[in-house]
């Protein structure tokens, strides 16, 4: 009998292999979003930004000392399409950008990588907190801008420009990082900074911008969000994506 | 139990590690192995951090590439040079891994406590990280690795940059931790492992080139170690190991097949095993 217990399975050992078999034939659908919802309700909003608040505040700072000079010339009609394009999407990617290269520079991210509720959960719930605000702070921005261009343009083309300009700069950077890892973290803000001074400093462009109609605004917001959840949607469930990043 | 299976990895056309099969159950074991031998990546694809690129690494039989989550929740690892938030005390960032590890706070601050004073740095649990010393952050990095209580802990060159005396409290905190887990312990300081590991992997030429207890390792050198003084010339085939100072001056251990003049033959230490498989090429022995 002491020698059938030694070579028959545990009753544990049994359960986990008839869990394993189940699991294996049928495969239970795990929702991401009800993941990152019970993820975000069990960390809490302090915890996932542990360590990089001062990004947040540097970002900040940042944007309000350069917002400054660029109210002077969002004012005037003619670029205002072309500096919401460039500004709307400024908070994000700053930080965006700084967090992630705290992250790299304190060399943090081999290690969380091994913890239960892993990185790229954590990026994404990041990213998806910081699309939030930016959505908010691009409301706000293009309500104060309305104001001061005394009610030049419409309210609703000003916010879909704004969208726009900040769905596809987080889609297309979240694609970048996925493709490009680490490097693309530090071009994208770059090249979006370059390409928007294009119509800022160049008056065709900007007045070509300004004729630009609503839905075509609103069809760029839709496909870039499209892309920037669908690359949330990856960012989770692919091992590959972090590793580009480690 | 860990089983790592016909494990290859290839970088693009460099291969880091070819056809490595492994088997860990309880216990300690050491992997050594001089730096560039492959180590970390080995430790980095048991942590999951990085994937074979042939055969596959089983935890009770399930490949650990697709356990996830589950997987993480039963390993504790220390990267080689790990990161922190210097200004945040060691208790914060504790509590901040602790939720990461999807513990709840009471159990969190419990095992903080008993972490950190098993640790010996109680007393330090409110100061800040930057204020520490190299040996008390790497003490931090273990009680890290050790919240969730894994039953697989990780440990990748835990010692480098540790002064002799934080080294025995390393080792001997190790020791205290082996007890119903695998350690797996990297390093290329052999005196790191030679007392605390019951298994010593050791890797060349990306390959394995054994797994076996200390005891056994040595063995296969003994008869072939001898201690002679300094000025005594050697004959081809006798390699240098190490030096040292006897009671009429300097000695050198050598490695020969033959006896040497002048001679004592001397117990073979696992030091010896090391150097003489790594700097005289004697892996023959070892096979």
């Amino acid at each position: 009998m002491n020698d059938r217990e030694g070579i028959l399975p545990s009753e544990e050992e049994k359960n986990r292999a008839v869990m394993r078999i189940l699991d294996t034939a049928m495969p239970q659908k795990k929702s991401i979003w009800r993941e990152l919802y019970r993820t975000v309700n069990a960390v809490g909003l302090r915890m996932l930004f542990f360590g990089v608040g001062d990004c947040f505040f540097l970002a900040v700072l940042v944007l309000c000392v350069c917002l400054i000079p660029a109210a002077a010339v969002m004012v005037r009609t003619i670029y205002l399409a072309s500096c919401l394009f460039m500004v709307s999407p400024a908070f994000y990617a700053l930080a965006h950008f700084l967090t992630m290269w705290k992250e790299y520079q304190t060399r943090t991210l081999e290690w969380k990588q091994t913890w239960r509720i892993s990185f790229q959960t954590i990026m994404a719930l990041r990213m998806l907190v910081l699309g939030a605000v930016s959505v908010v702070g691009s409301i706000l921005l293009c309500t104060v801008l309305w104001s001061l261009s005394g009610q030049a343009v419409s309210f609703v083309w000003m916010l879909s420009v704004a969208f726009s300009a900040l769905f596809l700069y987080g889609g297309g950077s979240l694609l970048c990082q996925r493709l490009w890892g680490m490097r693309a973290v530090m071009l994208v803000p770059v090249v979006w900074i370059v390409l928007s001074l294009i119509p800022v400093t160049w008056e065709p462009a900007s007045i070509w911008l300004m004729q630009i109609p609503v839905y075509v605004f609103l069809l760029i917001a839709a496909a870039g969000g499209g892309v920037y959840f669908s690359q949330i949607y990856c960012l989770v469930s692919e091992r590959s994506h972090i590793q580009a990043l480690l | 139990m860990l089983s790592v299976e016909q494990v290859t990895k290839c970088y693009g056309d460099f291969t880091a590690l070819e056809d490595i099969s492994l088997e860990f159950t309880q216990g300690v074991y050491g992997l050594l192995a001089p730096n560039g031998a492959g180590k970390s990546t080995l430790m980095k694809m048991l942590a999951t951090l990085l994937f074979p690129t042939k055969g596959r690494i089983l935890w009770d039989g399930e490949d650990i590439a697709f356990m996830g989550e589950t997987y993480r929740g039963i390993l504790g690892y220390l990267p080689q040079d790990f990161g922190y938030y210097p200004n945040y005390t060691p208790r914060q960032f504790m509590r901040y891994a602790a939720a990461l590890q999807k513990l709840t706070r009471a159990v969190a601050d419990q095992r903080i406590d008993r972490l950190l004073e098993l640790v010996g740095l109680s007393d330090a649990a409110d100061k800040k990280l930057k204020k520490l010393s190299g040996g008390m952050l790497q003490r931090v990095g273990i009680a890290v690795a050790m919240l969730n209580e894994p039953k697989l802990l990780i440990l990748d060159e835990p010692t480098a940059g540790l002064d002799p005396g934080e080294r025995v409290r390393f080792r001997n905190l190790i020791h205290a931790l082996a007890n119903e887990r695998i350690v797996i312990l990297s390093t290329h300081i052999v005196s790191d492992i030679e007392t605390i590991a019951g298994q010593i992997i050791m890797l060349r030429d990306r390959r394995l080139l054994c797994c076996d207890t200390p005891s056994q390792i040595c063995s296969r050198f003994r008869g072939k170690i001898f201690q002679v003084p300094a000025d005594v010339p050697l004959r081809p085939h006798q390699h240098v190991l190490s030096e040292g100072q006897g009671e009429n001056g300097t000695v050198l251990r050598i490695l020969s097949d033959m006896p040497p003049s002048a001679g004592v033959a001397v117990a073979p230490t696992l030091e010896d095993a090391f150097l003489a498989i790594y700097t005289a090429g004697e892996s023959e022995h070892i096979r």
